[in-house]
C-alpha cells in the first residue's frame, strides 16, 4: 500500500476535488476511484480521507448528502460545489506549475 | 449500519435524503469497511474473514471516528453560528427600516426615551461620583483615618502630636503604610494677586500609601522632610491649570508660600483630592521635627489584607506605651475609621441624592409606559402586516424577535441620546449644587465610563420593557386571523384597550407621586426664603480676609489694619455704611454644649452647636439686625470681655420668664459665665430650619488683636456688586501681601444655607412637570386612538341625534375617570412614601392639603386639556361617510 505520507501536502484535497468532477461520489467510491485513476499508485489512507472530505464540507468546496450506494447500502454522496470546482482549478494549475518546475530541475543536468 | 431502522426508512420512503443522523459519522465507517470487504470477498475472503480483514486495514476506526465527530460539531457550531448572524442581520435591517419609515414616530419615541434615561444617567452621575464610586485612591478601601477616642466619649478626634507620631512611625507594626498629614493654609504671592491657598503638609510617604503618583514631575522623597533642606511643593491639578497656564515648564519653577520660595516637583493627577473632602492646591513635605512641626498630625494609614481587628489591636498596643503619662492621651485607646464611611458627607446631602435618583427612577418609568403605550397603539396600526407574515409561516418567535430587534434599536438610540442629554444636564445643573455636595464630591461629576455603562444597561433594559407587551400581544396565536383583517372586532380589542388604558393610569399615578414630592419640596422652599433671618441682606456683601503673620507682617501695622480698612471701604463711594466682624455668617460653632443660666441647672434641651460671631458696635446699624433690649457693644477698649448680646430665642431658653439683661450664662461648665447686656431679634444665619441650632450668640469684636478669618460687611447704596472692585483696591492699596478669600453678597451667602433645598426643589419640579406633559401625551394618544376606533359607533350616534356637546362630554369624561384613577391611585401611594421626605420639609406637613389639591388640579386640568383635543376631533366625524366606508 502506497503510504499516506508519500502524498505532498496539499495534493490530497486537489485528488478528492478531481475524483468528484465526474458526479457526486461516496467516501469509499473517491478512495476506489483515486487508485484507480492512478493504477494503483496512490492510495488514500482513511485515516486522511475522512477528515479531508469533513474539512472541505467544512468550507463549502463538496456537500454531503445521504444516498443509497449501488450494492444498496446507505452511504454520504459528496458533490462538488460551485465553489469547488474553482478551486479545483486553482489547485490544477498551481499542481501544474509545482510539478513542471520540479521536473525542470530533475531534468537539468 | 443495515439494522432495521433502514427497512422503515425504507418502508415509508423517508431513505433517500434525510437529514444527517447523529450517528453518520460511525455509518460512513461502516459503509467504507463493507465496501471493502465486499473487494476481499470477491477475491476469495469468507465473508467475515473479509470483514475483520477491512476493519484491520481501515485502522484505527475509533481514533477516525473521534476525530471525524469532532470536525463535524465544529462545523455545525459555525453553521448555527451564521444562520443567527444572518438572522440577527435580517432583524436589523427589517428594524433599521420600520424605525426609519415610521420617522416621526420614532423620534417621539426616542425623545421621551431619551429624555427619561438622560435624566436617570445625569442624576447617576452625581450618585456615582458622591457615594458609590471607589475613591480615588489604590485599593481605597483598606484605608482608615486613625482616630484617638477618649473614655466614655462618642467622637474620636483625628489629631496626634507631632513627636508620638514620629515615635510611632519608627515602631509601626500595625499598617502597611502610615501618612501623617496636617491641614494648613498658606499666602500665595507671587501670582496676579496674594492669594489663600491650602498647602497641605503631607509625610513623603503620601504617594506610596495612597498609590497615586505625580502624572508629571516626580512625588517627595524622604530628604525632603529634613529641615534645612531645599522646600519642595507638589501643584494640582486645576492649580497649575489655572495659575500657571499647565505648562510643563512649571516643574523647576518657584513659588512663593508663606514667604518662603518652594520648587515645583511634581503636578497629581487631575482629580486627586486628599484629604479627600478639601480643595488643595499644593502638597508640601510634613517635617515631624524640629521648629516645623507645630500643631497636631492628623493620619490616614493603610491596613493590609483587610485585617482591620488586628491592625486596631496592634495601634493600640504602640499608642498605650507612646501615650502613657501624657496629658489628654494617657488613657485614649485608637479607633481606625474606613476612609469610605464618611462617603457623601451628611444624611441630608445622602438622602437628598437619593431622593432625586428616586424621582427620576419615576421619570424612566413614565417614560417607559409611555413609549411601551406608544408601541402599542402602532403594534396595533401594523397587525395587517403582522397578520399575513404570520399566514406565510413566520413563526411567532420570528416575529417577537422582529420585534424586539427593532424596540431594542429604538432603545439603543434613546440611550445615545441619553448620553448627550445627560452631559447637557450635568453642566446646566452645575451652578446648581449645593457647595456642600461640591465639598463632599471625592470625584468630578462628569457621564464618564460608569455612567456610560449605566446608560448602556438602562437602554437594553427599556428596551425589553418596551419590546416585550407589544410583541407578546400582537403575535398571540388566537389573534393572527384578525390580524389579516379576517375578523375586525375580535375579542383581543377589548383585551388590548383595557392595557392601553391601565398604562395611562399609571403614567397619571406616577406623575402625581413626583408633583407631589416637588409641590412639598418647591412649597418648602419658598417658605425657607421667607424666613427673617434677622439681618436686611438688600444690597449688603461681605468681604472675608483672613489675617495672618504672613499677610501681615508688621505687628504694629497689623492692629491698625482692620479700622483703617473700615475707614477705606466707606470711603468708596457708593458704601453707605461698613462694620468688621470676627465671621460671618458665625465664625465659630460651639460643640457639646450644655447651656446654663447663673443660679440654675443646666436647661436641658441644647442643639448641637451654638453659632458665635463677633461683632462690633455699629454691627446692628449695618447689618439691620433689630436690638430688642440693651445695649450694643461699646467700642473695644471701654468694653468688658465677658459680656454677649444673646438673640430672643436663647433668651427665651435661658430664662423663660424673665428679663434677660444683666444677668449670667455659660455655654458649658468649665467655660465662664457671660453678662447679656444686649438681646437682639431672632438670628438665623446658619440654618434657617432651626434644625441644628436657632441659637445665636453674640460677643464683642476688637479689630486691633482679630486675627484668622474676619468679615467686613458693607452695604452700598444700591447694587454692591459694582463696587467690588474698588473695594479689592482698597484692601490691596492698603496691605499688598493681603489676600481675599471671597467678596460676595450677602444675599449669596446666606443663601448656602438652603441650597439643597433649592436643589431639590427645582428639580424635582422640572421632573415633575416633565411626568405630567408625559402622562397627557399618553392620555391625549389612547383617547385619539380610541375615537378613531369607535368613529363608527360615534357616527352612529351622532346620526340619531346625540349633540356634539354630548360627544365631547363623552371623551372629554373617559380622559377625566382616567385621570383620576390614576390621581387616586398616586395620591394614595405619595401619602405611603412621605416618609421619604420627612425632615425634609419646612413649615408644613407631608399631608399638607393645599399642597396635594393644587397638585390634583394640576394633574386633573391638564388631563382635560388632554381629552379635549381628541374630543373635539371626535364631533367632527361625518356619520354619512362613516356609513359609505363600511
Amino acid at each position: 500500500m502506497t503510504d499516506r505520507a508519500d502524498l505532498l501536502q496539499g495534493t490530497l484535497d486537489l485528488l478528492i476535488l478531481k475524483s468528484l468532477v465526474a458526479g457526486p461520489v461516496h467516501g469509499w467510491g473517491i478512495s476506489k476511484r483515486i487508485r484507480q485513476l492512478s493504477e494503483g499508485v496512490l492510495e488514500v489512507g482513511q485515516g486522511s480521507l475522512y477528515p479531508a472530505l469533513y474539512r472541505l464540507a467544512d468550507r463549502g468546496w463538496v456537500t454531503a448528502e445521504w444516498g443509497e450506494s449501488a450494492g444498496g447500502r446507505r452511504a454520504k454522496f459528496y458533490t462538488l460545489t460551485a465553489v469547488g470546482r474553482r478551486r479545483l482549478e486553482e489547485e490544477r494549475a498551481s499542481w501544474r506549475l509545482f510539478s513542471g518546475a520540479v521536473e525542470q530541475v530533475l531534468e537539468a543536468t | 449500519m443495515r439494522g432495521p431502522r433502514r427497512g422503515i426508512r425504507r418502508l415509508f420512503h423517508l431513505g433517500l435524503w434525510g437529514p444527517e443522523p447523529d450517528d453518520g459519522v460511525e455509518w460512513e465507517i461502516e459503509h467504507h469497511i463493507e465496501e471493502r470487504a465486499d473487494e476481499l470477498e470477491a477475491e476469495g475472503l469468507s465473508r467475515a474473514a473479509a470483514l475483520k480483514e477491512a476493519r484491520r486495514q481501515f485502522g484505527d476506526v475509533a481514533a477516525v471516528k473521534r476525530e471525524l465527530q469532532a470536525a463535524d460539531r465544529r462545523s455545525d457550531q459555525r453553521r448555527r453560528l451564521a444562520i443567527w448572524l444572518e438572522t440577527t442581520r435580517q432583524d436589523v435591517r427589517y428594524g433599521t427600516r420600520g424605525i426609519i419609515r415610521n420617522a416621526s414616530f420614532s423620534a417621539g419615541l426616542v425623545t421621551t426615551l431619551g429624555l427619561g434615561i438622560g435624566a436617570t444617567v445625569a442624576v447617576f452621575a452625581v450618585v456615582d461620583a458622591l457615594l458609590l464610586r471607589p475613591l480615588p485612591y489604590a485599593d481605597p478601601a483598606a484605608l482608615v483615618h486613625v482616630r484617638v477616642q477618649q473614655p466614655g466619649s462618642d467622637f474620636g478626634r483625628p489629631f496626634l502630636p507631632p513627636d508620638v507620631v514620629r515615635e510611632w512611625l519608627e515602631r509601626d507594626d500595625a499598617f502597611a503604610g502610615m501618612l501623617p498629614h496636617q491641614r494648613r493654609s498658606a499666602l500665595f504671592t507671587g501670582g496676579a494677586e496674594p492669594q489663600d491657598v491650602v498647602a497641605h503638609r503631607v509625610a513623603p510617604s503620601f504617594e506610596e500609601v495612597l498609590g497615586v503618583y505625580p502624572v508629571a514631575g516626580r512625588g517627595l522623597v524622604a530628604e525632603d522632610a529634613v529641615p534645612g533642606s531645599e522646600p519642595v511643593a507638589l501643584v494640582s491639578e486645576p492649580f497649575w491649570r489655572s495659575v500657571f497656564g499647565g505648562d510643563a515648564a512649571t516643574l523647576g519653577r518657584q513659588v512663593v508660600l508663606d514667604g518662603v520660595a518652594h520648587t515645583i516637583v511634581g503636578v497629581m493627577p487631575r482629580g486627586f483630592k486628599f484629604p479627600v473632602y478639601s480643595h488643595t492646591d499644593f502638597w508640601v513635605p510634613l517635617a515631624l521635627s524640629g521648629e516645623a512641626a507645630g500643631g497636631n498630625v492628623e493620619v490616614v494609614a493603610r491596613v493590609a489584607d483587610g485585617a482591620f481587628e488586628r491592625a486596631a489591636a496592634r495601634a493600640n498596643v504602640l499608642a498605650a506605651g507612646l501615650f502613657e503619662g501624657r496629658p489628654r492621651l494617657d488613657s485614649a485607646t485608637i479607633t481606625l475609621m474606613p476612609l469610605e464611611e464618611q462617603r457623601g458627607g451628611n444624611d441630608d446631602l445622602r438622602r437628598a441624592v437619593w431622593l432625586l435618583f428616586g424621582a427620576v427612577g419615576l421619570i424612566l418609568l413614565v417614560a417607559a409606559v409611555n413609549g411601551s403605550n406608544l408601541l402599542l397603539v402602532r403594534s396595533a396600526g401594523r397587525a395587517r402586516e403582522l397578520g399575513v407574515r404570520r399566514a406565510l409561516g413566520a413563526s411567532r418567535g420570528r416575529i417577537t424577535r422582529q420585534l424586539m430587534t427593532e424596540t431594542l434599536g429604538l432603545a439603543l438610540l434613546s440611550g445615545a441620546v441619553a448620553v448627550g442629554i445627560a452631559w447637557v444636564s450635568l453642566r446646566g445643573i452645575q451652578g446648581l449644587l449645593p457647595d456642600s455636595l461640591v465639598f463632599w464630591l471625592p470625584h468630578a461629576v462628569a457621564v464618564e465610563k460608569r455612567a456610560l455603562a449605566f446608560a448602556f444597561a438602562m437602554s437594553v433594559g427599556a428596551g425589553l420593557f418596551l419590546g416585550l407587551l407589544p410583541a407578546l400581544s400582537s403575535t398571540r396565536p388566537a389573534d393572527a386571523a384578525s390580524r389579516a383583517g379576517l375578523s375586525p372586532y375580535a375579542a383581543h380589542t377589548a383585551a388590548r384597550s383595557r392595557l392601553r388604558r391601565g398604562m395611562v393610569v399609571a403614567e397619571v399615578a406616577l406623575s402625581v407621586i413626583l408633583l407631589t414630592g416637588a409641590g412639598l419640596l418647591l412649597n418648602s422652599f419658598i417658605r425657607l426664603t421667607a424666613v427673617d433671618i434677622g439681618v436686611r441682606t438688600d444690597n449688603l456683601a461681605l468681604l472675608q480676609l483672613p489675617l495672618t503673620a504672613q499677610s501681615q507682617p508688621d505687628p504694629a501695622l497689623r492692629s491698625s489694619f482692620l479700622p483703617a480698612l473700615e475707614e477705606r471701604i466707606r470711603a468708596v463711594p457708593g458704601v453707605v455704611a461698613a462694620t468688621a466682624t470676627g465671621g460671618l455668617p458665625s465664625s465659630v460653632l460651639a460643640f457639646g454644649i450644655a447651656l446654663q443660666a447663673e443660679g440654675q441647672p443646666p436647661a436641658g434641651g441644647d442643639p448641637p452647636m451654638l453659632p458665635m460671631a463677633e461683632v462690633s458696635p455699629d454691627f446692628f446699624d449695618v447689618v439691620g439686625a433689630r436690638l430688642l433690649a440693651g445695649r450694643p457693644f461699646r467700642p473695644a477698649a471701654g468694653e468688658a470681655d465677658d459680656v454677649a448680646i444673646i438673640d430672643e430665642d436663647l433668651a427665651r431658653h435661658l430664662w423663660p420668664d424673665g428679663d434677660p439683661l444683666g444677668r449670667r450664662f455659660r455655654i458649658s461648665e468649665g467655660d465662664p459665665w457671660l453678662t447679656v447686656v444686649g438681646v437682639v431679634a431672632d438670628l438665623q444665619l446658619e440654618e434657617r430650619d432651626k434644625r441644628s441650632g436657632d441659637f445665636e450668640l453674640l460677643s464683642p469684636f476688637d479689630p486691633t488683636t482679630a486675627s484668622g478669618y474676619v468679615t467686613v460687611a458693607f452695604r452700598a447704596a444700591s447694587d454692591p456688586a459694582r463696587l467690588f472692585p474698588a473695594v479689592r483696591a482698597a484692601v490691596h492699596d492698603l496691605a499688598p501681601d493681603q489676600p481675599i478669600r471671597e467678596i460676595v453678597l450677602a444675599e449669596a451667602a446666606y443663601a448656602e444655607t438652603i441650597q439643597i433645598p433649592r436643589f431639590l426643589a427645582v428639580l424635582v419640579s422640572a421632573l415633575g412637570l416633565f411626568a405630567v406633559v408625559l402622562a397627557a401625551v399618553g392620555l391625549f394618544g389612547v383617547l385619539a386612538y380610541e375615537v378613531a376606533q369607535r368613529n363608527r359607533e360615534i357616527g352612529v350616534r351622532m346620526a340619531i341625534g346625540a349633540s356634539a356637546g354630548g360627544v365631547r362630554r363623552m371623551v372629554v369624561r373617559e380622559g377625566l375617570i382616567l385621570a383620576a384613577v390614576g390621581a387616586a391611585i398616586g395620591l394614595v401611594t405619595a401619602l405611603a412614601l412621605s416618609r421619604f421626605l420627612e425632615g425634609m420639609l419646612f413649615g408644613l406637613e407631608p399631608t399638607d392639603p393645599a399642597t396635594l389639591g393644587a397638585v390634583v388640579a394640576t394633574m386633573l386640568l391638564t388631563a382635560a386639556v388632554a381629552s379635549y383635543i381628541p374630543a373635539r376631533r371626535a364631533t367632527r366625524i361625518d356619520p354619512a361617510e362613516v356609513m359609505r366606508a363600511e
